[in-house]
């Protein structure tokens, strides 16, 4: 299986959307706004690039470490992000839970249109 | 070694230019922004090295963004636990 064109397209793809990815980042305002960005990368584009290596590269060791390489991002990713985000609302804030000025919705069974949230009971 | 250009180095020499905007949040922006660009940006280089790995023919390259995806995850973990509590 040779198909160094697909691959080709495949890998440009994935260069323009971590490029536009990377202008995203920079012009959000919040460090919130910027953390999504990362997941794009993790997930799309690194799927592409191993995709484009599965089509063009017939080394079996080339196709395995990359595929491991795209499961290691794509899984860390996700933990990173959520560690990140939780250490910058801790420090932004001083707590974890949502305090009763910040207007959070709870949304339960019995409200499914939601209710203010009280912050921590 | 005569290296000829393909297109895996082309693609790894343009997203050089997705580090760019990064280095201007990592200068400028506060310690928060500072650690999601580094996050983001290592994911970047980890995805550089692969284009590297594949536009020299050499599998044994794999093992540096393996390695780096595996120590960036780590190092980040790091990064955010210390800002929580000390930074």
């Amino acid at each position: 299986m040779h198909h160094p064109l697909i691959a080709s397209v495949l890998v440009w793809i994935a260069v323009g959307l971590a490029i536009v990815c990377a202008i995203g980042l920079a012009m959000m305002k919040t460090a919130f706004e910027r953390l999504h960005f990362s997941a794009i990368i993790a997930s799309f584009c690194a799927g592409l690039i191993v995709l484009g290596v599965w089509l063009d590269d017939p080394n079996w060791q080339a196709r395995l470490k990359g595929l491991c390489i795209a499961i290691l991002l794509f899984v860390m990713n996700g933990v990173l992000s959520h560690a990140t985000a939780r250490a910058i609302r801790i420090r932004e804030v001083k707590r974890l839970d949502p305090g009763s000025d910040e207007k959070i919705l709870l949304i339960t069974k019995e409200h499914p249109a939601g209710i203010p949230h009280k912050g921590p009971s | 070694m005569k290296i000829t250009m393909n297109y895996w180095l082309w693609a790894a020499l343009a997203l050089l230019g997705a580090v760019a905007p990064c280095l201007y949040v990592c200068a400028a922006k506060p310690a928060e922004d500072r650690l999601v660009a580094l996050e983001f940006v290592s994911c970047i280089v980890t995805l550089q090295l692969v284009l590297l790995a594949e536009g020299f023919h050499q599998p044994a390259f794999y093992d540096l963004p393996l390695t780096l995806a595996l120590l960036a995850f780590g190092g980040g973990m790091v990064f955010a636990r210390f800002l929580q509590r000390w930074l």
